[in-house]
């Protein structure tokens, strides 16, 4: 019988969590370097507006994608811990 | 000692890569979408249409990224150098079977190991078998 915050989340569990975070973490960082240069560097208001929605958009991309990862390592963790258990 | 930070480091820029990559992969679902707004498309519509575009395009660089990356987890291998067997074959430069090695004695949780197929080492180490025999004595 599963159930519990254990059967989702262990110590491995965690440090992958943050490996994953730590990347993406650096990642946002570049993208929001990008999005400063945009600001500084383009004078044409439209193109400028233009550039930062995309920039915008690959950054709820990358949180998405983070979201997504760090379902997909606790669903594997608990996936692990059904084959374990005995019915 | 300081070769033990280094495989961190390893996985650390490896994460780095692949969500960078992430988020240039959903850079032409990004144009898109700023075209379709510009149209005057429906914002919702086209902001769902063009994340699960993006989705997709993430999922095929991800995959294809770490699969691509997966051979630079090689030089983690020195922390196993009080291994003998496994000293030797780093001499050698098989990776393989230290891969093998450390995924019988690391958590699989761990770094998302799994791209080496444990098949490839059989006949690398069948073919390096005479090598070992004839290049140290002590194997005779």
């Amino acid at each position: 019988m599963l159930e519990g915050w254990e059967d989702w989340v262990d110590i491995d569990t965690i440090k992958a969590c943050i490996r994953h975070a730590s990347g993406a973490i650096v990642a946002v960082a570049i993208f929001l370097l990008m999005r400063l240069a945009i600001y500084f560097a383009v004078k044409d208001n439209t193109l400028r507006m233009t550039l930062e929605t995309i920039d915008s958009f690959a950054l709820v991309g990358l949180f998405l994608w983070l979201v997504y990862q760090t379902g997909c390592i606790l669903w594997n963790r608990r996936v692990k811990v059904e084959k374990a258990t005995p019915p | 000692m300081k070769k033990r930070h280094r495989p961190k480091l390893f996985e650390a820029s490896q994460y780095i890569i692949l969500y960078a990559a992430v988020g240039v992969a959903f850079i032409p679902a990004g144009v898109l979408y700023a075209i379709g707004v510009s149209a005057g498309w429906n914002k919702v519509l086209t902001s769902v249409v063009c994340l699960g575009l993006g989705f997709l395009t993430a999922h095929l660089v991800w995959t294809r990224l770490q699969a691509s990356l997966a051979p630079i987890r090689s030089p983690e291998v020195p922390l196993m150098q009080d291994n003998k067997e496994t000293a030797i074959l780093t001499t050698l430069k098989i990776h393989e079977k230290i891969w093998i090695l450390k995924t019988n004695s690391a958590s699989p949780v761990a770094g998302h190991v799994g791209y080496t197929k444990p098949f490839v080492a059989a006949p690398i180490l069948i073919s390096t078998a005479p090598i070992l025999d004839t290049a140290n004595p002590q194997h005779r």
